[in-house]
């Protein structure tokens, strides 16, 4: 017995919280071109507020008739609608990408050394399409139970951190400028993939989606702040120098007779970016088959997944190609398009469609 | 008079009946020869087709019985008797049969039967069947006497508190069994025949005042759709009930305790009975419900949680605590303390075999010693525990083949497994898997696999009911009787059927 895919506004929560868990777990400094500081407070309100104005076009979207981007395109022009599909299939595989790239050199170079990357990207792809081909429900509701382990785990250690706080790794405000955290931010921005994701999901999401991507927008904002703290606090200049200073934080981290928790924040780390990629590789398909309707489920899933292995692959053969992917101006530009440019454009498309149809009634 | 018809059909000039394809055209002739030939013909010269021929006031009638199905001595004084020595018989066939229904059969059920499949089925079902010549119409009383166990304790389900009863094989004893316990006209049972050949009785049950009718419909559309031969066991049948998602855990509980059945059935679950078997089943079932026992309501809540707690705890030591340990010992030493550290090391150090196929070694050889205590006749039960005591405990860790710290992990694994035996087979396979994936990646071998049985417990949606309700999606109202369980004054205020699982997240079905 199939039921038409439905997910709640908690199920959206926990997927957009988990997905973005890992992105900020996964931070490297070099990549941002920031140090790990205090200005993580005022980077993640910034961030906040940008987050909340690009989501803008796309509630507003989502008002008419609580539909996505795609059926919105699908309305004003089916050509419009396959080539945006088409768009955003692509988008979701960048990110994917970039998340496989970085998860790999996260396991290549700290967790195993000896690991061979194209047997890890392999294993970890395999998974992941696996994990899409069950579906946004199945995802949604790992989500759900992976958000809560989360949670709990990374509380509890970071609560082993509490005695190795000192305060005198705080530095003021705006030490470094004001710029440096602007920058972040926007990178920051640039990499959440998240708020595409809620653009092509929101049709399938009952309840109240707004206040859903409210809190998740402020409990990433607590999450950052309360991990960079940690991190400040902990490491203090030390965490700047670390390839992925939250994980060194688990490195550190003693609970009794137990030491180097690290092994456990690997377990969370996994567990989130299964999630995210296997959330993405969905994302990408269901696109895909919005573009070409011919595509079986299993196959655009494959083919997503095999893509992205390949990319990842000849990414992780030359470490520049990574610093290129995420750095400069390609990740910012390609969010601005998923999430800005388009929503915008589809809103004066819609405007100039009712003017239009106004005019003839006349 | 039918000796001739036996003659010919041993003689093979009456042909048998190929595959059935008479039965479903062949009604009742008025004929009694004909009766005969076709019956002779569907049974050929089995010897527990048994015909008694009689007169009744001159006219020739037939009592056909399946030999070792029905209580003869019922039958004697219940049926042949009465029908022999009724008084004022009519001289026509058709009032002799009327006659006989109203007036000289009592105490007994009967039913009149028009199409000779269904008089077979009821012949095979351990009625008899009463032909008068003149008369197009059989006649079929329960006098069902075939040989059965007594009712005793469930085997496989046993609890501290409760009844003491178990279901039997009869469908009708547990028929009888569950309407004891819900004396109410909104139990209702609906009958159905599975299986070509073997035509074994399955009974339908569900509270007509709770069940959705959508699930009910679908399973009985999936009913319909069982084409099986034949229906030994209830485990035949799982299949079609179970989820189309490809998964280690089934959606189909499988009962054997009548007072767990019918509080399934009050949860607005559909259960099945089937003759043969014991087991009854239940969907939809859900994954928490594998921790719950019927004796948790009768005991304290306090007490029912700190089970359900040891429960879950239990499953997931089961699976995770050999893998764990292999993946420790080989990648994350850093995690155990110094002292353990060395112990395990040096242990580990005088041993021929990788940690991981040392796991793997030792859990094989404990399945086989299962399965063997299992098969093994009782009078030689006692050899495998020598066998298991003896050598494994003691000559291979004496030998230095495996290491001691390996057979403590696999004794807690395997203890840990029997405190959910309806886990029993997902947990056997998974924690093999698991020890390969934490031998051969560590830790991100294991949570990589966690995770694909996690998002497959997800993705498992019995008759639009999420598997993991009320955990994922979450439904807060339910908690109160998952892994927390609440007092019955708190339980009784509120009746929670399973279809609101599904209702709440407002899950289309179709």
């Amino acid at each position: 017995m199939e039921g038409v895919s439905k997910i709640s506004s908690g199920q959206l929560f926990c997927l957009l919280f988990v997905s973005r868990i890992i992105t900020t777990l996964m931070l490297m400094p070099a990549m941002e071109h920031a140090a790990i500081t205090v200005d993580m407070l005022p980077r993640a309100l910034l961030w906040d507020t940008l987050a909340f104005l690009c989501a803008l076009p796309i509630f507003r979207i989502y008002d008419r008739g609580k539909s996505g981007i795609l059926d919105y395109a699908q309305v004003l022009s089916p050509a419009v609608c396959r080539g945006i599909s088409v768009f955003f299939a692509a988008y979701f595989l960048f990110a994917n990408i970039n998340l496989i790239s970085g998860f790999e050199v996260f396991s290549t170079t700290v967790v195993f050394p000896e690991l061979n990357s194209i047997l890890f990207l392999l294993l970890f792809a395999v998974v992941c399409a696996y994990v899409a081909s069950l579906g946004l429900e199945a995802v949604a509701r790992a989500a759900s139970v992976v958000a809560v382990l989360t949670v709990i785990i990374i509380g509890l250690l970071l609560a082993a951190l509490i005695p190795q706080v000192r305060l005198f790794n705080f530095t003021p405000f705006f030490y470094e400028g004001v710029r440096t955290p602007a920058v972040a931010a926007l990178r920051s921005l640039a990499n959440t993939s998240e708020i595409a994701a809620m653009a092509v999901v929101l049709p399938s999401v009952m309840g109240r989606v707004k206040r859903a991507y409210g809190l998740w927008m402020g409990s990433v904002s607590v999450w950052i702040v309360v991990l960079s703290f940690f991190a400040v606090g902990a490491l203090g200049a030390f965490a700047s120098t670390q390839i992925f200073p939250f994980y060194t934080l688990a490195e550190i981290a003693s609970a009794g007779i137990f030491q180097r928790l690290d092994s456990i924040m690997t377990c969370v780390w996994v567990a989130c970016a299964v999630v995210k990629s296997g959330f993405l590789i969905h994302l990408s398909g269901v696109c895909l088959r919005r573009a070409f309707p011919g595509i079986k489920k299993n196959i655009s899933i494959l083919l997503l997944s095999a893509a992205t292995v390949a990319v990842a692959a000849y990414i992780s053969l030359d470490e520049q190609r990574y610093v290129r992917m995420n750095g400069g101006g390609l990740a910012l530009t390609v969010f601005a398009l998923a999430v800005v440019v388009i929503p915008l454009f589809l809103l004066l498309l819609g405007a100039v469609r009712r003017r239009k149809g106004k005019g003839e009634a006349e | 008079m039918f000796e001739s018809i036996k003659r010919a059909v041993k003689r093979r000039l009456i042909p048998e009946d190929d595959a059935g394809k008479q039965q479903a055209e062949q009604t009742v002739k008025a004929s009694l020869q004909e009766n005969m030939i076709y019956l002779y013909g569907q049974f050929g010269t089995s010897s527990d087709f048994m015909v008694r021929e009689i007169m009744i006031a001159d006219i020739p009638a037939a009592v056909i019985t399946c030999e070792g199905m029905v209580d003869k001595e019922l039958l004697a004084r219940s049926v042949v008797e009465p029908i022999l020595f009724a008084e004022h018989m009519p001289r026509r066939a058709g009032d002799q049969l009327d006659y006989i229904r109203s007036q000289v059969i009592t105490n007994v059920d009967a039913k009149d039967v028009y199409q000779m499949s269904q008089a077979i089925e009821l012949l095979l079902s351990g009625f008899a069947l009463l032909l008068i010549d003149g008369v197009a119409c059989c006649e079929a009383y329960g006098v069902q006497g075939y040989p059965t166990r007594s009712i005793e304790n469930a085997e496989t389900q046993a609890q501290e508190r409760g009844a003491r009863e178990g279901f039997v094989e009869a469908v009708k004893v547990n028929m009888t069994l569950v309407r004891r316990r819900l004396k109410t006209p909104r139990a209702r049972f609906e009958m159905m025949t599975l299986g070509n050949s073997s035509n074994t009785q399955v009974c339908l049950c569900y509270m007509s005042d709770r069940v959705d009718p959508k699930i009910l419909d679908h399973v009985r559309r999936r009913l319909d759709r069982i084409g099986l031969d034949i229906v030994m066991e209830s485990g035949y049948i799982q299949p079609f009930l179970d989820t189309s998602v490809k998964s280690m855990f089934t959606a189909v509980g499988v009962i054997e305790r009548p007072d767990s059945f019918c509080a399934k059935l009050s949860e607005g679950k559909v259960g099945l009975l089937v003759d043969g078997t014991p087991f009854a089943l239940v969907v939809p079932y859900l994954f928490i419900e594998n921790f719950h026992s019927p004796d948790d309501y009768a005991l304290r809540p306090y007490y029912a949680v700190f089970l359900r707690f040891i429960k879950l705890i239990s499953f997931f030591i089961s699976i995770f605590l050999p893998g764990l340990y292999v993946a420790i010992a080989t990648f994350h030493q850093e995690l155990l303390p110094e002292s353990v550290l060395y112990d395990i090391v040096s242990t580990h150090a005088r041993t021929p075999l990788p940690i991981m196929l040392e796991a793997v070694l030792i859990h094989v050889i404990y399945e086989i010693m299962r399965e063997a205590g299992l098969r093994i006749p009782k009078q030689m039960g006692h050899a495998v525990s020598i066998i298991g005591a003896i050598v494994i405990g003691d000559a291979a860790v004496s030998a230095g083949v495996i290491a001691p710290p390996m057979l403590i992990i696999v004794a807690i694994s395997a203890i840990t497994s029997y405190v959910t035996p309806s886990l029993f087979e997902p947990i056997s396979i998974l924690r093999f898997l698991f020890i390969f994936a934490g031998g051969l990646l560590g830790f991100y071998g294991i949570v990589m696999l966690a995770m694909v049985v996690l998002v497959n417990l997800c993705a498992i949606d019995p008759y639009g009911i999420p598997y993991l309700s009320p955990i994922s999606p979450y439904y807060k109202s339910a908690l109160r009787d998952m892994i927390y369980r609440a007092g019955w004054k708190n339980l009784g205020k509120h009746k929670m059927v399973v279809q609101d699982f599904g209702s709440q997240h407002g899950k289309a079905v179709r």
